[in-house]
């Protein structure tokens, strides 16, 4: 009889009830741990990922593991423990271990060893037999302040970071990068990387193998070459030189130009050519001759050759540092004209542009006094774009009229949004567009600045009146009941 | 469902026709609104934190414990505790009404206060936007739901605790000592390391209040609050069926 | 329909009642009998659904308080011992807060409570808090909660105690005039309401139920036959001899002797007779001498006198 069996379950086996519910908690909630999603909430999607660490992921194929060695309480370790948990939502394949230097003395030490890692506040990644330890400074940014007050984090730069090392540990390639030299370039890619060393350096942690090109006399690029770069040039190309990139390209290579405005030696007054402007040309860029002036987004009053690029284009390569407002500092650049290519194969796509003020100078007698006049070209002018090659798709181009941006100069005193850029070129060349960098994540700081009338005003409404009306209200409330 | 709401409708009459509601609103919103001046105040001056005004008030500090404990246990201590003292049990539980409907009538009037309450606390949200432009919305929403989420777990326990005592003190003891417990987790997550911590760090209040308070919903944090509601919410009905066993 | 089937109610160790059954028709007006703490209470508490019985079910309508509770209750209007109310509501939010409690609502809720109003004349107090009302006032918010969904079955506790006489007066009538529509079950420990309201009487003592049945049968009970408890110092065979030949026995037992010599019997006599004058003539012809001659008092008069005498307890006291 049911009544039966409920005195039975009722009476006596409360404690058995209790019991299956703390199962039944248990079960949930142990899956849950396992399976879980988070949303972001916030209107910049401050803690999402971007798209290009999803989709890495979710197409992971190997186990990562993941040790953090950082000691609870440190200052990113919040930060790390979040990022990883979002990793931990696209991926099942990530598997985390906290490891505490203080609390986890031993285990610490093994990894140590194990890893080989020398920097005591660190992340490992781990898959098979290859592994990749990044270190604190490489996550956190840091605001140092001038009166002895400790670091403050400025930003957050984890997700790059960490999305670098794990390229590193599942897929190893290397590409090769070829930096041509014998034209008086600005920048010296061998040992010394003397002008652009933040950029080689860079280049370097990504996994790039860095070798020189000597093209004088060359008659073919080498084989091994994933990339050959023409960064700074002095002495312009010559016709044999230039036919050697074009067979290149055309034969599916990549070719990265940043090519500057060239003068006349002695007279600074009158521009040269570099040599590559038929190649261009054929693909649908003219290179011009002229000094592009931006005074609506100059760095600095009065010296609008040094300005950020206000337009960016929604490709890959732009688009995290469009969607997150990080300017690129260009200084001393000519600006590019696209024009009908030679064969419908080809197409030219702007990347960067200026603002409509711009203008690009092309009277060089006047630069103390530059103004925008009839012969100069008129504004938005394109400074940086990408050609595509329809017959050949392993043929990639980008052409920048300026090789100021990855000097040290300018990364220096930019935001680190010309690293980024020139990276995420470069990681498109090379036919690696899944490791395109992205921004670092800022910290928000609040901008809430009060007068004091206004602080007074809001501890009286807040304080003193708000609460008091509920206080009068319980008084009319009781002694209306009462009556 | 016009039973539970009956209930509901009862509790809510007993809340408001008490003094003591007032009391409890003019107390919250007191001690909110001088946290409020504080904060502001604080962020006004210059090499402020980076920190939003709003996410200290939502778990930012400890008054937010202390603010939410004591709410949810004056709201709920009565709800058993005085049935049982007065004797009404005896009428309500002989009335054609479920055990489930009881207790859940019950948890919604007690919620409806609680919402209510912070409710009153969106003037600070006016008055941030007024200051602030660019203000985020993200994290405020996000805020209220882990509020509102907290509030129901929590109702739950001070729920369970009347249903189980014979007195309000009696009930608001209980109920405070789970709650406390339950907000120790964060010193048991920080002394302990390996899987045992992050066992702890899921359960640890501290920490889904700070993803809330960012902006961040995380589905972990959705499923230990609604479960643990769910959990006590079954003990206090069984804790209803018990007595007619007893 | 009550149908109750072996009720038992065990407080921890305690018993409370014990295998109590009856069954009570539509329309009858049921009086619990019993001494304070007898079960009476205990047995409205398992008839009504706030406890449950360790053993055995009762069935309201032929639903199982215990598997069908909120349809057996639905069956049930309940005044309870100390009739509690939410002292902080108005008696018109009281009411209304009870009949939707018991699933009324809209204008049906709105006529139920202008009905229970009238009938059980708290129109007065309607706006008053229930905390404030006198105790008579009390009592028929109590009764008016139980009739507001129009139950056929009506299980009132004590109803008329702590009233003063003529407010027990307007309550015995109210119940009266409600035991037309509604079958009515009322416990008391005072005889003198059971006699002046209810047709069957159902008599409780210490958890047991000990009489069931009309007020008439229940006081002729007392008067049937004596029972008495004697010692003959002789043997067995002499005692069964003697009792033999008394006519006006119906029947005796040999009991167990309790080592003071001699043997033990109980005698119960024919109805309304006295047999005591007989036994000792009987024994003083037969030169036995008689140790022990007692008067058994059976426990249905047992609770009767207590009922008696608590009443007239309660008299003087008042």
């Amino acid at each position: 009889m049911t009544s039966k069996r409920k005195r039975a379950m009722g009476g006596a086996n409360w404690s058995l009830f209790v019991l299956l519910l703390i199962a039944l908690f248990i079960i949930i909630n142990y899956l849950s741990f396992r399976h879980f999603k988070t949303y972001d909430t916030t209107f910049s999607d401050e803690f999402s990922l971007s798209p290009q660490t999803k989709k890495f992921l979710k197409e992971l194929k190997n186990d990562v593991e993941v040790y953090v060695l950082l000691p609870i309480g440190d200052v990113g370790y919040e930060k790390v423990s979040r990022l990883l948990d979002s990793f931990k939502v696209e991926s099942k394949r990530i598997k985390v271990e906290y490891v505490d230097p203080e609390r986890d003395k031993g285990r610490y030490e093994i990894l140590l060893k194990k890893y080989q890692v020398t920097n005591p506040d660190s992340v490992v990644f781990v898959s098979g037999d290859r592994s990749r330890w990044v270190e604190r400074d490489e996550f956190l940014e840091y605001e140092y302040s001038m009166f002895g007050e400790p670091p403050k984090m400025k930003g957050f730069k984890g997700e790059n970071s960490f999305l670098n090392a794990m390229y590193d540990v599942v897929d190893p390639r290397k590409p090769v990068i070829y930096f041509t030299v014998g034209h008086g370039e600005k920048f010296d890619f061998d040992e010394s990387g003397k002008g652009a060393s933040f950029f080689k350096e860079r280049l370097s942690k990504e996994g790039a193998v860095i070798k020189t090109l000597q093209t004088a006399g060359l008659k073919k690029v080498p084989d091994d070459a994933s990339l050959v770069i023409v960064a700074g040039l002095n002495i312009p190309f010559t016709k044999e030189e230039e036919g050697v990139l074009e067979r290149y390209y055309e034969e599916g290579g990549s070719l990265f130009l940043l090519i500057d405005p060239m003068f006349k030696e002695g007279n600074e007054i009158e521009f040269k050519d570099s040599g590559l402007e038929d190649l261009c040309k054929k693909y649908g860029l003219e290179l011009q001759n002229d000094l592009v002036v931006d005074p609506e987004a100059s760095l600095l009053e009065g010296r609008a050759q040094t300005f950020y690029g206000v337009d960016y284009s929604s490709h890959k390569i732009t688009y995290d540092l469009m969607k997150n407002k990080y300017p690129i500092l260009f200084t001393l650049a000519r600006s590019l004209n696209i024009v009908d290519p030679q064969s419908s194969d080809f197409k030219c796509e702007k990347l960067i542009s200026t603002s409509e003020k711009a203008w690009g100078e092309t009277n060089l007698k006047e630069l103390k006094n530059v103004k925008k006049d009839n012969e100069d070209y008129a504004g938005p002018l394109c400074l940086a774009s990408l050609i595509e090659n329809r017959k050949n798709e392993k043929s990639r181009m980008v052409v920048i009229g300026d090789s100021d941006i990855i000097s040290d100069g300018t990364i220096l005193s930019g935001l680190g949004g010309n690293t980024i850029f020139a990276l995420n070129v470069v990681h498109y060349l090379v036919k690696m567009e899944n490791r395109i960098s992205i921004p670092p994540k800022q910290i928000k700081s609040s901008s809430i600045v009060l007068t004091s009338t206004q602080i007074v005003t809001n501890f009286i409404v807040v304080v003193i009146i708000y609460p008091l009306i509920f206080a009068i209200l319980g008084v009319w409330v009781y002694f209306r009941r009462r009556r | 469902m016009n039973k539970l709401l009956a209930i509901t409708k009862k509790e809510l009459l007993h809340y408001f026709y008490s003094p003591m509601a007032y009391v409890v609103l003019w107390a919250f919103l007191l001690i909110n609104g001088f946290l409020f001046y504080v904060i502001l105040s604080a962020l006004s001056k210059t090499a402020s934190p980076p920190v939003s005004p709003l996410s200290i008030i939502f778990g930012g500090s400890f008054f937010f414990y202390l603010l939410t404990i004591v709410i949810t246990v004056v709201v709920t201590m009565r709800l058993g505790a005085e049935e049982r003292k007065q004797g009404t049990f005896e009428t309500l539980l002989t009335s054609p009404i479920s055990d489930f409907e009881i207790v859940m009538g019950k948890f919604l009037a007690a919620f409806i206060f609680y919402v209510v309450a912070w409710l009153f606390t969106l003037i600070y949200v006016f008055i941030v936007k007024a200051y602030q432009k660019d203000l985020d919305f993200g994290p405020i929403i996000s805020s209220y739901l882990g509020t509102l989420l907290l509030g129901m777990f929590f109702i739950s326990i001070g729920l369970f605790s009347s249903m189980i005592s014979k007195n309000q003190i009696v009930s608001a003891v209980i109920a405070t000592l789970i709650m406390t417990m339950l907000l120790g987790i964060t010193f048991l997550e920080f002394i302990s390391s390996g899987v045992t911590r992050e066992i702890f760090h899921y359960f640890d209040i501290l920490t889904i209040m700070d993803n809330f308070s960012k902006g961040i919903v995380d589905s972990r944090n959705l499923i230990y609050l609604l479960s643990g509601t769910a959990f006590f919410i079954a003990l206090s009905e069984k804790s209803l069926e018990a007595r007619r066993w007893q | 329909m009550i149908e109750a089937i072996s009720l038992t109610k065990m407080y921890g160790t305690k018993k409370g009642v014990e295998n109590i059954s009856f069954k009570i028709d539509k329309g009858e007006i049921v009086g619990f009998l019993g001494p304070n703490g007898a079960g009476k209470t205990t047995t409205m508490r398992l008839l009504t659904g706030f406890l449950y019985p360790n053993d055995g079910d009762a069935y309201i309508e032929r639903n199982s308080i215990i598997e069908k509770p909120l349809i057996a209750r639905k069956y049930i209007g309940y005044l309870s011992e100390n009739n509690p109310l939410y002292e902080d509501l108005k008696v018109k939010e009281y009411l209304d807060f009870r009949g939707r409690v018991k699933g009324l609502k809209g204008k049906e809720l709105k006529n139920r409570i202008d009905y229970v109003v009238e009938k059980c004349e708290i129109r007065d107090v309607i706006s008053k808090l229930t905390g404030s009302c006198s105790k008579g006032y009390r009592q028929r918010i109590g009764i008016a909660d139980a009739l507001i969904n129009d139950p056929p079955i009506l299980i009132l506790d004590e109803p008329t105690q702590g009233l003063d006489p003529a407010q027990i007066y307007h309550t015995r009538e109210l119940i009266k005039s409600l035991s037309v529509e509604h079958t009515v079950i009322l416990s008391t420990h005072i005889l003198s309401e059971v006699e002046a309201i209810c047709s069957r009487v159902l008599l409780i003592q210490k958890g047991n139920l000990i009489f069931d049945g009309s007020l008439e049968e229940m006081k002729n009970a007392f008067k049937k036959n004596q029972v008495l408890d004697v010692t003959f110092l002789c043997d067995e065979t002499k005692g069964r001899e003697i009792l033999s030949s008394i006519k006006k026995i119906d029947r005796f037992e040999k009991l167990q002797n309790e080592g003071e010599g001699g043997s033990s019997f109980v005698i119960y006599s024919l109805e309304g007779e006295d047999i005591r004058e007989e036994i000792f003539w009987k024994c003083f012809e037969e030169r036995i001498p008689i140790l022990r001659l007692n008067e058994k008092k059976k426990s249905l008069e047992e609770a009767f006198l207590k009922i008696i005498s608590e009443e007239s307890k309660e008299e003087e006291i008042q």
